[in-house]
C-alpha cells in the first residue's frame, strides 16, 4: 500500500477469476508479443457489455465542503488531529493540492507547504453515509456494482453499447451533482480495469470513454504505475525489463510475465491488454470476502500496549460492525503493525472458537500484541486487525466446559509450537487453496486492497515491508 | 405378622418408602415394600439397589413379622382406606395372603416372605454433617435440576455438598453449565452449631427423592466409603456416594466480567417463558434465545424456531460491553425459577464466555450458563 495513508482501510481477498493463458514464445523482448499473428486484440466484444468507474472527487474534502460552503475558497485538508500535531493528510481539495498536498504526508508537511490550509478533522460517518446514498443512485442503472472503498465504484452494465453507457455515465454524474452536490469522474470501458484508468483520466465532474478504438492511444503511453496493483516495488522491477507504460506491459509476451511475476504477471499483461473478461457480478452473487480487516495509520507514534489499546479498540468496532454486516465470524485473528521505521510486521493466530464482536476481537488482538515483545519498546506508525477464516453465524453447538477448557489447552499446546509448523497443520486441515499464507497470496497476486490505497499491495510485497518472514 | 396403626402415618411412609422401590427389575422382591413389624413399631423400606429409604411408625405390633407388599397396590390401598385405623394380619396357609382391614374394608392381598429382602446398607455414625432440613432441601431444590441425567458421567450427575463452619453450599454441574447455591448459617441463633467441615458428592436421582422427603427439623448425615445417610428423625434415606472426582468449579466461575446487567428477575422469567412458547419437541436443542443488549438500558430477547419469532425488549441496567450472544432458554429459564430475589445480575464475558446469574447482594447462588458457539 503507499507509504502511510492507510486510515480506515480494509482488506477483500478475492479468488483470482484468471486462468493461465496458453502462452507460446519464452523469450520477450518488449514489442515482440504483439508481433506474432493472432495475438493483437481486435477490439470487438464477445457480447455487448460495459463497465463504469466512477470515482468521487475528492471525497472526504468534498463532503466536508457541503457543510462548510464558508471554506469553498480555501486550501482544505482532512487530516487526523492537528492538535497532536503529528497528523496525516486523508484528504484534500483542489485548492490545497495546487500547493501539492499529498494524501498520507504529515500534516506538519502538508501546512509547511500549504500554510493557510485549513484543517478539517474527520468524520467517517458522513462519508459512509454519502458513499451509500451515491450507491443508491448507482443502483438505479443496475444491480452489479463492485465498490471499492468509499468513494468508488465499478458499475457492471449488461447488454448496454459504449455509447448507451455514456449517456448512463452522464447521467450518473450529473444525479449526484444535483442530489448529492458533489462531483464524480466517470470512466467509460469495456473492461474494469480500463474504465478505473478512465475515471483517473480526466477530473472533475467528467466523463472519459475508453474504448477498443482509442484505447491505443490513451491508455497505453500512460506509466505502467498508473494500473491497479502494480505498486512501487513491482513498477521498480517493471522499469528494470525496460516496461515503463501501459503499453509496454500490452506488448510483452504473457508468458514470460507469468514466469517473471506468477499469476499475477498473467493478469496485469491481460488488463493492458484490455482482455480481462472480469465483470461485475450482481451484488446478490458477490462472493463474500473472505478476510475482513481495517487499519489505521496513527497520528502521533504509538508506544506500547497502553498507547495502542485504544487503536485496537477501534479497529476491532469497524471489524466487528462489517462481521455484522455478513452475519459471520471469523476463526484467525492477524495483527498487522507498522514500526516508525516502516517495517511491517503481521502475526496471526488462529483461535480456538469463532468471535465477532467487537469485545472479543479485541482482546484477541489485545493478546497477540502483549505477546510481541518487540513491542514494548518499538514506536508503530500503523495498526492493523484483519480477520479471517470466516464462516457463517449460523445456530452453534451448545459449548461445554470442556470445550472451553480444551480450547485453552489447545491455545497453549499452538503456542509451543512454532508458529510456522501450526500454520502449515492448518492449512493442510483446509481445502486445497482455501487458506494460504498471506505471503503466498501476495506473490500469487491475489487482490488484497485497501480503503483509501487503491493500489493493490498484491503486485507489490516488499511494500508490505519485511513481513514475508515472520508472517503469518 | 398382625399390627395396628394410623391410616395417616402408614400413608406418609408409604409414600416415601414408595420413592426408592424399584420401577423396572429382575427381583420382583423390589418392587414391594418391606414392612417389618416388631417392639411396638413398623418399619417400610423401599430399595432399589442404589437408594433406600426408611420410615419407621409407631404400631400396636402383636406378632412380630416381616412380609413384602407390591408398592403400588400398597400406596392405592392406604390412600384409600376408610378409617384412620388400619389393622394387617398375616393368615397362615398355602398361600401367602395378608388382611388389610380399615372401618368396614377388608382387604385379602398377596405378600411375599420379607426375609430375603435386602438389607440396606450400614452406615457408621461417623463423618457426621447436620444442617437444617429446610435448608438442604432449599439447596437441593436450586442446584439438581443442573446435574446431568447421563449415569456414564457419574461427576456430573450428582450434586457436591460442602460444608464450613458457616455455610454450605451445594454444586451441580452438568459440563455445559453450573449451579451453585449457597447457605449462611445463622450464626446469631445461639442454638445454632458450627458445621462440620464436609465435602461429600452425592447422586442426583437420591436427592431429587430426598427432596420431596425433607420437612422440618434437622437432617443428619452420616458417611461410609461408599455411601451416605441421611437421618430425619422417623424416616431415612441411604443412598451409593459418586465415586468420581468432581470439578474444580471454583475455576469454572468466572469473575472479572467485560458485561454486567441487571434486570428484574420476574421479568426476564416472563420473556424467556414467551420465548419457549415457540418450541416444539424437534426444537428443544437447536433454538437459542438471544440477548443482545441496545444501549444501556435495553436487552433484546430474540427466539427463532421452525414456528415462529418472538422479539422482546425487556428493562435492564448495563454497565459495560454490549452483548450479543444466544443460549439454550432451558438452562436460563430453570435457573431464573429458583432465584428468589426481586432482581438479578447476569455478569457475561463476550460473545462464546461463560455468563453467571447472580444476586445482586450476596452470595447465595450462582448459575454459570455455557453459550452457543458461534
Amino acid at each position: 500500500m503507499k507509504t502511510g495513508c492507510a486510515s480506515s482501510g480494509y482488506s477483500v481477498f478475492r479468488r483470482s477469476r484468471s486462468r493461465i493463458p496458453p502462452g507460446a514464445g519464452v523469450i520477450f523482448v518488449a514489442g515482440e508479443y504483439l508481433q506474432a499473428p493472432g495475438n493483437i486484440y481486435d477490439g470487438t466484444m464477445p457480447d455487448r457489455r460495459s463497465v463504469l468507474h466512477v470515482d468521487m472527487n475528492n471525497f472526504f474534502a468534498s463532503v466536508e465542503l457541503l457543510e462548510r460552503p464558508d471554506l469553498a475558497d480555501r486550501a482544505v485538508i482532512v487530516g487526523g488531529d492537528i492538535a497532536r500535531r503529528r497528523g496525516v493528510v486523508l484528504a484534500k481539495n483542489d485548492i490545497a493540492k495546487r500547493s501539492s498536498v499529498q494524501t498520507g504526508e504529515a500534516l506538519v508537511d502538508a501546512l509547511r507547504k500549504c500554510p493557510s490550509a485549513v484543517v478539517l478533522p474527520p468524520q467517517r460517518e458522513r462519508y459512509q453515509e454519502y458513499s451509500e446514498r451515491a450507491m443508491a443512485i448507482y443502483r438505479r442503472y443496475s444491480q452489479r456494482l463492485r465498490s471499492m472503498g468509499l468513494d468508488e465504484c465499478w458499475i457492471g452494465l449488461e447488454d448496454r453499447s459504449l455509447k448507451e453507457a455514456t449517456r448512463i455515465a452522464h447521467e450518473i454524474r450529473c444525479t449526484v451533482r444535483a442530489e448529492l452536490r458533489l462531483t464524480v469522474s466517470v470512466g467509460v470501458s469495456f473492461t474494469l480495469t480500463f474504465a478505473k484508468l478512465g475515471s483517473d483520466y480526466k477530473k472533475p465532474d467528467a466523463v472519459t470513454v475508453i474504448s477498443p478504438q482509442n484505447y491505443r492511444g490513451l491508455i497505453w503511453p500512460l506509466p505502467v504505475e498508473r494500473m491497479l496493483f502494480v505498486g512501487p516495488v513491482l513498477a521498480e522491477r517493471l522499469h528494470r525489463l525496460a516496461i515503463h507504460t501501459i503499453g509496454d506491459l500490452a506488448r510483452t509476451d504473457p508468458e514470460t510475465l507469468f514466469q517473471l511475476f506468477g499469476r499475477h504477471g498473467s493478469d496485469l499483461s491481460r488488463a493492458a491488454r484490455g482482455e480481462d473478461g472480469d465483470r461485475v457480478e450482481l451484488e446478490s452473487e458477490q462472493e463474500p470476502a473472505r478476510s475482513i480487516g481495517a487499519m489505521r495509520t496513527t497520528p502521533v507514534d504509538l508506544l506500547g500496549l497502553d498507547e495502542a489499546a485504544p487503536l485496537l479498540r477501534e479497529l476491532a468496532e469497524e471489524v466487528a460492525g462489517r462481521l455484522a454486516e455478513q452475519e459471520q465470524a471469523a476463526g484467525t485473528v492477524k495483527l498487522i503493525y507498522r514500526s516508525s521505521s516502516f517495517e511491517t510486521t503481521t502475526r496471526q493466530r488462529s483461535l480456538p472458537l469463532p468471535i465477532y464482536s467487537a469485545g472479543d476481537i479485541y482482546r484477541a488482538a489485545m493478546e497477540l500484541f502483549s505477546e510481541q515483545s518487540e513491542l514494548g519498546d518499538l514506536p508503530l506508525r500503523l495498526l492493523g486487525i484483519t480477520m479471517s477464516r470466516l464462516e457463517p453465524r449460523g445456530v452453534g453447538a451448545q459449548l461445554s466446559f470442556a470445550d472451553l477448557m480444551n480450547a485453552s489447552a489447545a491455545e497453549r499446546a499452538a503456542e509451543s509450537q512454532p508458529d510456522s509448523r501450526a500454520v502449515d497443520r492448518l492449512i493442510a486441515g483446509f481445502t486445497p487453496g482455501l487458506l494460504r499464507r498471506g505471503r503466498d497470496l501476495l506473490t500469487a497476486g491475489e487482490i488484497v486492497y485497501d480503503e483509501r490505497d487503491k493500489r493493490g499491495v498484491g503486485a507489490s510485497p516488499a511494500e508490505s515491508g519485511p513481513d514475508g518472514g515472520p508472517d503469518p | 405378622m398382625k399390627f395396628m396403626t394410623d391410616t395417616g402415618d402408614l400413608l406418609e411412609a408409604v409414600l416415601h418408602a414408595q420413592k426408592a422401590v424399584a420401577v423396572r427389575t429382575s427381583m420382583p422382591l423390589l418392587e414391594g415394600i418391606l414392612l417389618e413389624a416388631s417392639g411396638g413399631q413398623v418399619r417400610l423400606v423401599g430399595y432399589d439397589m442404589e437408594i433406600g429409604i426408611q420410615s419407621v411408625i409407631p404400631a400396636d405390633v402383636s406378632e412380630s413379622g416381616a412380609i413384602v407388599i407390591d408398592a403400588r397396590m400398597l400406596a392405592d390401598i392406604t390412600r384409600k382406606l376408610p378409617d384412620p385405623l388400619v389393622r394387617f394380619e398375616t393368615v397362615s396357609g398355602d398361600r401367602e395372603i395378608v388382611q388389610i382391614r380399615s372401618g368396614r374394608a377388608f382387604f385379602s392381598v398377596n405378600y411375599r416372605a420379607g426375609d430375603n429382602y435386602p438389607v440396606l446398607p450400614e452406615v457408621a455414625r461417623e463423618n457426621r454433617l447436620v444442617l437444617p432440613q429446610r435448608e438442604l432441601q432449599s439447596l437441593i431444590a436450586r442446584t439438581v435440576f443442573a446435574c446431568s441425567t447421563d449415569d456414564s458421567r457419574p461427576a456430573l450427575s450428582g450434586c457436591l455438598l460442602e460444608s464450613t463452619p458457616d455455610q454450605a453450599e451445594m454444586v451441580a454441574i452438568d459440563g455445559f453449565r453450573l449451579a451453585l447455591a449457597r447457605h449462611h448459617r445463622d450464626t446469631g441463633d445461639e442454638d445454632s452449631e458450627p458445621y462440620a467441615v464436609r465435602s461429600f458428592l452425592i447422586p442426583g436421582k437420591a436427592l431429587r427423592e430426598l427432596q420431596q422427603i425433607l420437612g422440618d427439623g434437622d437432617a443428619e448425615m452420616y458417611t461410609s466409603e461408599n455411601h451416605i445417610l441421611f437421618e430425619l428423625g422417623s424416616s431415612r434415606l441411604v443412598s451409593r456416594l459418586t465415586q468420581a472426582e468432581f470439578l474444580n468449579y471454583q475455576g469454572i466461575i468466572p469473575t472479572n466480567e467485560l458485561s454486567l446487567i441487571t434486570v428484574n428477575t420476574d421479568a426476564l422469567r416472563s420473556t424467556i417463558e414467551r420465548s419457549m412458547l415457540l418450541l416444539s419437541a424437534s426444537d428443544q436443542t437447536r433454538s437459542p434465545v438471544r440477548f443482545r443488549t441496545h444501549g444501556e438500558d435495553t436487552l433484546e430477547v430474540y427466539m427463532v424456531t421452525s414456528r415462529g419469532t418472538l422479539d422482546e425488549q425487556v428493562k435492564i441496567q448495563l454497565q459495560g460491553e454490549d452483548i450479543d450472544c444466544t443460549f439454550n432458554p432451558r438452562y436460563i429459564i430453570e435457573a431464573l425459577r429458583v432465584v428468589p430475589d426481586e432482581r438479578v445480575e447476569m455478569a457475561f464475558k463476550g460473545g462464546v464466555g461463560p455468563c453467571v446469574l447472580r444476586p445482586v447482594e450476596g452470595d447465595a447462588f450462582a448459575y454459570v450458563i455455557l453459550p452457543l458457539r458461534t
